[in-house]
């Protein structure tokens, strides 16, 4: 099934056709999957423990090597992706501020811009009062925003987002949501999150539900 | 449209990532500064490593000079003078005698090459005997015989007239008489026959003033003369050619080689030290930052500039280390009133233990490095 809703418009910034992923066990995960985003596009992609769908976010990111299938995308941006991920959430001698500008560090960011951004990102997602704190000093749920707010604060067109919320409080595990879908529609970029926390999601988020048969748009 | 990843072609974005080298060094260096206590422990550590290093080879060295200095300074100096033309025959024993008379002279000892020779058995084994004037006795007087019981190699001297020098016994008295007639009793080793190599066979010595070419002329000299004496041998074999004059140590065989000594300081190997426990610090210090590198990678940077980050981060640390070292064996240097050849030697170590440790730092930083480039993937399989 193919999911795209910017087949209209714009060519997508990331696609993937005819994807198949085969364990080493021989277990097929998924099949004929099919997934297009474009710009200002954010599409959360839920399933049952087990079906793949971290396995489906390495694919798109090009980390993973799918057993059939091709993944494709139009952008031109030497780094294109900025990865949420669980684990992995910050460098733990640097101040809350230097681990949100890393991204934009790394990719050549004016550090007056890339600072700007990062203060918005940590602002939005309520842990502002705490950039100039020690990343160590920061709990799970703020370190999961934290990871958050470093991809926000970048320009890398395509966030990948794995499980964002699982360690945030209902108020903000919304928050984090409604930024990551107002990121994608305010500044054109696209997000991809793996998510079972439905609940967080703003009611018009776009929801796909992956299983063995492929994806379908709930 | 980009292929990003398919079936037959995997992590291509990876290879795209990039980030500057200028990046690289800001970030590296920041990471160091976020963690001061770490960086400076790090730094004096190293530093210390190096400044032991380099104050360790600086003291094998004075010491090395030292014991080179008293032993020239122990009464005596022996001199020399070598035949170094082929004919070899210009260089006789009046030559040597000549020598005797100045001053500062103690004994002017002319030596023939070894010969071979036939001692006490009929038909034994021939061995290699040396032949030296009669100015031996007057060596013999004036060197101390104490140490000659502990010769490492013997320097035998041997009486082929008396049956004493025979197996049955190590050591005996040996009366010698000089060529004004007065009789000197000194201490002579015996060796077995069979003991006998090839590298002792040579030191067999024989007495015999017969007129002739010699090989060599040993002079014994008092140490305050030895300046004096040096100048004088040229001015006193005016007609011969072909000579050169070298320096021995007096009772050489009882004291280790000064160059040999030197050659076998313990401290010449400890940059190899200095380079293991570094390695070790540095995997332990990379191992620990792991999850950092592992951030960095998910983040964008490929293995060659995570590779380069962790390298700049070691390499800092040694850089700091290494000016602090220097400063202070410096210091050091300045303090003590060391002379330059023992100062180079110093820095020499020194410089040597820092290009090791960066060179290790490198290679350390690849090993951690190429181990933790699955970032994402690992992220992943972590949940």
């Amino acid at each position: 099934m193919l999911i795209n809703n910017a087949s209209e418009g714009p060519p997508p910034m990331l696609s993937g056709v005819g994807l198949m992923y085969r364990l080493p066990n021989g277990r097929v995960l998924f099949s004929q999957v099919d997934l297009a985003v474009g710009p200002g596009d954010a599409i959360a992609i839920q399933g049952p423990s087990g079906t793949g769908k971290s396995t489906l976010l390495a694919l798109l990111g090009g980390v993973l090597l799918p057993t059939e299938g091709t993944v494709t995308s139009s952008v031109t941006h030497p780094v294109p992706f900025a990865w949420i991920l669980q684990t992995l959430n910050s460098l733990n001698a640097r101040t809350v501020l230097s681990n949100a500008t890393l991204l934009a560090r790394l990719d050549g960011t004016p550090r007056e811009l890339s600072t700007s951004r990062a203060l918005d990102a940590l602002d939005a997602l309520d842990i502002g009062p705490l950039a100039s704190a020690r990343s160590r000093q920061l709990s799970g749920g703020e370190l999961q925003r934290l990871a958050v707010a470093r991809a926000l604060a970048s320009s890398r067109p395509l966030i990948l987002a794995d499980e964002p919320t699982n360690q945030l409080d209902r108020h903000n595990a919304r928050r984090v949501m409604q930024a990551l879908v107002d990121c994608a529609r305010t500044q054109e970029r696209a997000v991809i999150i793996v998510t079972h926390d439905r609940d967080a999601l703003p009611a018009d988020a776009r929801v796909v539900h992956l299983s063995e048969a492929g994806l379908v748009e709930v | 449209m980009r292929a990003l990843c398919t079936s037959a072609r995997q992590g291509s974005l990876r290879s795209e990532r990039r980030a500057s080298i200028r990046c690289l060094v800001t970030e590296s260096a920041a990471n160091a500064a976020a963690r001061p206590a770490l960086t400076l422990g790090l730094i004096a550590v190293i530093a210390s490593m190096l400044a032991g290093t380099a104050l360790a080879e600086i003291g094998a060295t004075v010491s090395s000079r030292t014991y080179e200095r008293n032993l020239i300074d122990v009464g005596y100096a022996t001199l020399l003078i070598d035949q170094e033309n082929p004919a070899g025959d210009t260089f006789n024993m009046k030559d040597c005698d000549s020598l005797a008379p100045i001053v500062g002279v103690r004994a002017a000892v002319p030596l023939r090459e070894p010969q071979p020779s036939t001692l006490w058995t009929e038909g034994g084994p021939e061995i290699p005997i040396r032949t030296a004037g009669s100015g031996l006795l007057d060596l013999l007087r004036g060197v101390d015989p104490a140490p000659m019981s502990n010769w490492v190699s013997a320097q035998t001297i041997v009486d082929p007239a008396s049956v004493a020098a025979s197996s049955t016994s190590y050591e005996y008295p040996l009366q010698v008489v000089s060529s004004d007639g007065t009789t000197h009793t000194t201490t002579a080793l015996t060796v077995k026959l069979t003991a006998l190599g090839a590298g002792l066979s040579g030191n067999l010595i024989s007495i015999d003033n017969t007129p002739g070419p010699i090989s060599a002329c040993a002079l014994l000299i008092d140490a305050s003369h030895r300046d004096d004496v040096f100048r004088s041998v040229d001015t006193a074999l005016p007609a011969l050619e072909g000579f050169a004059k070298r320096w021995a140590l007096p009772s050489a065989d009882r004291f280790e080689n000064p160059q040999s000594q030197f050659e076998r300081r313990p401290s010449q190997y400890y940059w190899y030290l200095c380079t293991v426990i570094f390695a070790a610090l540095s995997l332990l210090h990379l191992r620990l930052r792991r999850a950092d590198y592992a951030l960095y990678s998910v983040s964008g940077l490929d293995t060659l500039r995570l590779w380069t980050l962790a390298t700049l981060e070691l390499l800092y640390v040694s850089v700091a280390a290494t000016v602090f070292a220097v400063a202070v064996v410096g210091v050091g240097i300045l303090h003590a009133g060391s002379g330059t050849p023992e100062a180079k030697v110093g820095l020499q170590a020194l410089l040597r233990a820092a290009f090791s440790i960066v060179l290790t730092g490198a290679i350390v930083a690849r090993a951690v490095v190429a181990n933790n480039s699955t970032g994402i993937l690992d992220a992943i399989k972590d949940r």
